[in-house]
């Protein structure tokens, strides 16, 4: 289990720089114009990069998925998993700074 | 001693039939080999036994009944890829994340560092690299070893003899035939003398239909050499 949760980190770093710019940008903007103002705008930038990432790893990068797979994680546990990370980052990131607005 | 079966198996892509009511089994502690010419269907099988197709087929899986193909020991496995301890694949092509150090890797596929030394000192000098600073024979070599020392009950393998010089073909028999001892092992490749070589039991696709092959000359009466 423990391997599973650090193999499913090490897929995360592979685009993690990517969405955490996306999410500083999104907490940049929250913290200018409040959540209410740019949710449209953070949903959007969020499931479009999410889906570009999602598009050049099924065809630049799909055979790495055999690697996870011998760890016995199917793409959806490795999606899951690494958008879930992302989630908390960008939720923790966005609580600091409605606090800090 | 284990017994993985695929049982029943269609598959099809637009009007193409690839696979018709296909049958195989592989029991722990024999070498299988599968043959058949290039887009035979060898690897979509092999697919369809790690449980990986449902997930990425484009075509139809009709008259499969998809979760009630793959048996282990008489008990159906939806995914045999997820269940621990038994499968585990090398597919045709490099696999392992290029950012990944030799020693997390083996550390990830429980293999004990010095199971491979005993056979190969020079590995050892390998262990802080990440795959993306080795070169393409040192990739497949390693993820070849990882893959059939890990500790499963089946390995399957598809076309390991590709990219690997004579010298290493000779040790990666070898290797196998050591391996098969504690595993069942499926191979598939192009090299079929190899494949003839090492296999206690030989299966051949020809128009979607699957062959048992008892002797090497039956592969030339079926047109393969």
């Amino acid at each position: 289990m423990f391997k599973q949760l650090k193999a499913i980190f090490h897929f995360y770093k592979g685009f993690a720089l990517i969405t955490l710019l996306v999410t500083l940008t999104n907490t940049y903007l929250i913290y200018k114009s409040g959540v209410i103002n740019s949710l449209s705008i953070i949903l959007v930038t969020k499931i479009a990069v999410n889906g570009i990432i999602w598009y050049f790893y099924q065809i630049f990068w799909a055979k790495e998925f055999y690697f996870y797979h011998n760890c016995h994680l199917g793409q959806k546990q490795l999606w899951a998993g690494a958008l879930g990370i992302d989630f908390l980052i960008m939720i923790f990131l966005f609580t600091i700074v409605t606090y800090l607005r | 001693m284990s017994i993985l079966e695929i049982d029943s198996v269609w598959l099809s892509y637009k009007l193409t039939k690839i696979l018709q009511n296909v049958y195989m089994k592989c029991e722990t502690g024999e070498v299988v080999g599968l043959l058949g010419r290039n887009g035979a269907g060898k690897s979509s099988l092999l697919q369809l036994l790690m449980g990986f197709m449902e997930e990425t087929w484009l075509g139809t899986l009709e008259g499969t009944q998809v979760g009630k193909s793959v048996r282990v020991n008489e008990k159906y496995v939806q995914k045999p890829f997820r269940v621990n301890g038994l499968i585990n694949y090398l597919p045709q092509n490099e696999f392992i994340p290029k950012s990944l150090k030799v020693k997390t890797a083996l550390d990830w596929y429980e293999v004990a560092p010095e199971t491979l030394f005993v056979d190969f000192p020079e590995l050892a000098t390998l262990l802080s690299f990440r795959f993306g600073e080795l070169s393409g024979g040192q990739c497949r070599w390693i993820e070849t070893l990882l893959v059939l020392k890990a500790n499963t009950q089946f390995t399957i393998l598809d076309e390991p003899f590709t990219h690997v010089s004579p010298l290493q073909v000779e040790k990666l028999k070898q290797i196998i035939d050591n391996e098969k001892k504690r595993k069942g092992i499926i191979i598939t490749d192009h090299l079929h003398r190899h494949i003839t070589e090492i296999s206690d039991r030989i299966y051949f696709i020809k128009n979607g239909m699957i062959i048992p092959i008892n002797t090497p000359a039956q592969l030339g009466d079926l047109g393969y050499i």
